[in-house]
Order: structure tokens, then sequence, then C-alpha cells
């Protein structure tokens, strides 16, 4: 609610003080949405383990999120690796070190651009969507309508989603390893003239499966971030469609900043327990 | 006076600096039709939302069968919640969904039926009932408000309420869609024995259908009374909402056009 200083009943606040006044009013703000974020955090996980199991909805988010954005991880995976391997060629020739080049790409490949790239993209493709629908669904009663019916919309609406994102996001991220490398030995040795064997040699010998593995776990947690960060902004819209638009906006922005921060304080973990 | 199957005890709800209801009470009779009544902005969505449940008043007691909702358990006040219906002010369809999928809803997802023939002869039922027959596979956006009102009507029923509150449902329809809605109102109550309680601005319907009106105004139940005690209520808001609704009919000037 926007309440309006003037028609407050309340005792006037000295005008040195109103600056203060409006921050505290800020903070405490931001502390009532961080509380029914975490509210809504911890009755969607109860809702992960309640009946009835809705497999149908389960399958139906995972083609939506899966199979439909299979064709742009592809397209941008491969772009990533094989500007990578353009760029890695140039530095590692400087060492005579060419044959390098696949292990370099696969590495950061697997640990950080192929969960990055993929969320990234996710975000931007059903992150927002998933905000805006479940938005709409907030500001024309929809979720209020399942309520009335003793439906509880957590349960139906976002569990699904969540689940749905956890096990495709890194299925996807798989993808985007295999079609980055692909890319990358495409532009080092078929263009750039570095020897396959060594390629693929040094490419085998220095990515171990943990480095897949980590980025892959990444993928999961950027999953899990992503799903429930759009789905709370969609769920907690208010003002129409303008206010839907802007919960979408801030989604988008909060889990991409979000999965970044995540990413490093994931990557500084694995460094130091994993590797 | 007939029993009470629903009633409200000075309920009060705000939102921020926003006092709406400021101690609103009212009873509400078994088996009839109740109109609350009042103008635009003053809460009545908020009202029946709190007796539904979608809000929680900040204040007040709520009764079903004489029994405190607001004192209920949460798993005890779904329960007594189930015996509700609520149909939206914009009818509040799923629309992802057709509209089988939409009266099958409550029908999977509340009574978690499993029979898919029963399924679908009750949907079939009540699509027939709303007169609409045969638009199962039709999308709440390819719908007429009208349509999709009745849809919202039918989707209501199939959990088989004993109390089903309506929010102006015949708000942005033309006279003979609005008559046909109000039609469906008296044969939901007559048919089914469902105490129905409507919000609407149609004065003039509520004082031919309704059996019990609520006048709010300033967050409170000014006047409350069968319509014949009401047409001669003091308040003076009311007394315009009343005269003005009854008024002569226009009388048109048919003025000869002259020639350009
Ligand atoms: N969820 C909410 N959050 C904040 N304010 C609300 C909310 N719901 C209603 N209000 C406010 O409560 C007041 C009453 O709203 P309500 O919808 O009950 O009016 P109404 O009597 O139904 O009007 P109408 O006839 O136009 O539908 C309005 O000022 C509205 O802004
Ligand atoms: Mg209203």
């Amino acid at each position: 609610m926007q309440e309006s200083r003037e028609t407050t009943g309340g005792p006037k606040t000295p005008l040195v003080l109103v600056p203060i006044e409006n921050l505290g009013r800020r903070v405490v703000r931001n502390l009532e949405e961080l509380g029914r974020f975490y509210v809504f955090l911890g009755h969607t996980l109860r809702g992960l383990f309640r009946s009835p199991v809705r497999w149908r909805l389960y399958a139906e988010q995972m083609e939506r999120i899966g199979v439909h954005s299979v064709a742009i991880i592809a397209l941008s995976s491969a772009a990533i690796g094989m500007i990578f391997a353009l760029q890695m060629t140039m530095v590692m020739s400087m060492f005579q070190a060419e044959a390098m080049v696949g292990a370099a790409v696969g590495l950061t490949l697997a640990r950080e651009l192929a969960p990055v790239v993929t969320t990234l993209m996710l975000i931007a493709k059903n992150g927002s969507s998933m905000t805006a629908e479940l938005g709409t669904m907030r500001v024309t009663e929809q979720i209020d309508a399942m309520e009335t019916m003793s439906v509880d919309p957590i349960h139906y609406l976002v569990v699904p989603r969540l689940v749905a994102s956890v096990i495709v996001f890194p299925i996807l991220t798989g993808l985007a390893n295999l079609v980055g490398i692909l890319g990358a030995y495409l532009v080092a040795v078929e263009m750039l003239g570095v020897d396959p064997g060594g390629f693929v040699e040094q490419l085998y010998t220095l990515v171990n499966p943990v480095d897949v593995i980590s980025g892959l776990i990444k993928a999961a947690v950027m999953g899990f971030m992503m799903s429930v960060i759009c789905a709370y902004y969609g769920f907690y819209s208010a003002g129409g469609s303008k206010g839907v638009g802007e919960s979408a906006t801030r989604a988008v922005v909060t889990s991409s900043v979000g999965i970044l921060i995540a990413d490093y304080i994931m990557a500084d973990l694995m460094l130091q327990f994993l590797y | 006076m007939d029993t009470t199957i629903v009633s409200v005890q000075d309920i009060h709800k705000r939102f921020g600096e926003n006092n709406v209801l400021q101690g609103a009470t009212i009873s509400f009779p078994k088996g009839k039709i109740t109109a609350i009544i009042g103008q635009s902005g003053t809460g009545k969505s908020v009202l029946i939302k709190t007796i539904i449940g979608v809000l929680t008043p900040d204040r007040g007691q709520i009764f079903y069968e004489g029994e405190e909702i607001t004192a209920a358990s949460p798993e005890r006040r779904r329960m007594i919640r189930r015996n509700f219906g609520y149909l939206f002010q914009d009818s509040a369809l799923f629309d992802s969904m057709n509209v089988y999928d939409n009266i099958a809803f409550p029908l999977v997802e509340t009574l978690r039926m499993k029979d898919k023939r029963k399924i679908r002869r009750i949907v079939e039922e009540k699509l027939e009932w709303i007169g609409l027959p045969g638009i199962e596979r039709k999308l709440p956006a390819e719908l007429s408000g009208g349509m999709r009102k009745r849809v919202g009507l039918a989707r209501t029923l199939a959990l088989q309420p004993s109390v089903l509150l309506f929010d102006e449902p015949t708000t942005g329809l033309d006279p003979v869609l609005s008559e046909s809605i109000n039609d469906l109102i008296v044969r939901v109550n007559q048919e089914f024995g469902i105490t129905c309680i409507l919000i609407t601005h149609d004065i003039q319907a509520t004082f031919r259908i309704s059996d019990y009106i609520g006048f709010l105004y300033d967050g409170v139940i000014q006047e409350e009374g069968i319509p014949g005690d009401l047409v001669g209520a003091e308040h003076p808001v009311l007394k315009k909402f009343i005269d003005n609704s009854f008024s002569a009919p226009l009388e048109v000037e048919v003025q000869p056009c002259p020639d350009i």
C-alpha cells in the first residue's frame, strides 16, 4: 500500500529526521519482503513431499522448459564454444601450445560456461514467462479461485515448475557441454588447423568427470533458484498487467544477479574442496 | 426470522491507511437470496472475500451453521469452507485450460475423483444446466463475458456448495444477458436450495430476485431487511440509490432533424 504522509494522523516528524524515517521504512519493507519469500520457499519445499504427486504437470513443465529450449541452448553453446576456441587458439599459439585448446575450452565449459550460459538463457526464455504466467493468474484471481476450491496453489503451480527446473537444467547443461566442445573442435581443428589428436587427448586427460559433475550440480542449484525466484515474483504480483510486467523484469534481474553470485560462491567452494 | 446459515459479526479490515470494513455485521438467512448493495469501493468484495477466506479479517467473527470459522483450526476451516462456492467478479476461469478441464478441475483436484466417465457425465450435465452444451473444447478466451460467467458458475456448482457467493454477476453484461444470469441465480436457489449471497449494483434486479438486502456504507451495514422494508429506509445514500433506480423511464423527445 502506498501511504501518503499528509493524511496520517500521527505526530509530525521533524524535517531533519525524514530521510532516516524513510530509510527505516525501506528497511522494514525489505525485511517483510524477505520474510514473505522465506515463507513461500518453506511452503514450496514442504510441498515437494506432499501428495498428490502430479506427474502429468511435472512432465508438462519439463517439456516446456526442456524440449522447447534445446535449439536455443544448442545454438548459444555452439557459439560460445566457437568464439572461445578462436580466442584460445590465438593465446595458446603464443606458447606453441595449441593442443591445449580442447582442454581449456572443455574445462571452462564444464565448470562455468555451460551451466551459466544455459541458466541465463533459460531465465530469459522461461523465467520471465513463468513470472508473467503466474502473475497473470494472480491478478485475474485464478490463484484465489484455486484457494476457494481448497486446492493449494503453491503445490499445484509452483512445485511442478521447481521439480522440472531442477531436472531439466542439468540435462540442458550437459547438452551445452557437448555442443560447445563440438563447436570448439570445428573452429580449432577444422578452421585453424590445430592437431586433432592433441586436441582430443588433452581434453581427455585434463577434463575429469568431477569437473562435468560439478557443473551439473551448479546447474541444478541454479534451476532451483530461478524457479523459486521467478515463481515468487509472479505469485505475489499486484497492480494489473503493468504490475505483472514489472514483476517479470524484477524476477529476471534478481534471478540473473542471484545465480551469478551463487555461481561465484559455488566456484569458490568447489575450488577449495572438490577439484 | 428464518434460520441463519452464515453470519458475520463486527468485521474489521484495513489495508494500510485504508479502513475498509469497520464493524460490518449481518446474518444471511438459509436457503434464501441475500444481496449486498453499496457504492463502488465501499468494500463489498472485501466483505465476501473475508467470508470465503481469501482475505483474513483484522477483527470480528464469521459463523457457519453456528460454528465460528474464524476460531477454527486451519484444517477445520478448510473443511467448513468446502461448503462455500464463489463466483468471481471476472469469473477467474483458468485461461490455460479449456472449458471441460475448468469444470473438471474441482472434481479432480478437490474431490479427487478418478472415474473419467463419471467426471465427463458431471461436466456435461453442468454445461447442459447452464445452457451451453457442446463448448467443452473452447478456451476461456474464446467465450463472451456472459458465457464465462456461466462456465464459472458451472465450475462452482460442481462442488455442490451450500452457500454460493456472487460478486457482481451482471456487471458489464447487456440487459438480456443480465436477465439470464439473474434467472440462473434464482434457479440455483430454487432447484438446489443453495443459499445465495450476491453483490450487485443492479438495484432493480436486487429488489426483484432477493429475499433479503443489506446496505453497506462507510464500512458498516447501515440498513438491512426484506426488500419491502428497505424501500422506506431513511439513509440518504440508500434513498438516492433506490430513487435513481426506480425513477420514471426516460422520456425521449423526438425532434425533427433540420436539413443541412
Ligand atoms: N487486496 C487488497 N489490497 C489493498 N487494498 C484493497 C485490496 N482489496 C480491496 N482493497 C481496497 O478496499 C477498498 C474496497 O474494495 P472493494 O473491492 O471491496 O470495493 P467494492 O465495494 O467491491 O467496489 P466495486 O463495486 O467497485 O467492486 C478499495 O479502496 C480497494 O482499493
Ligand atoms: Mg467489488
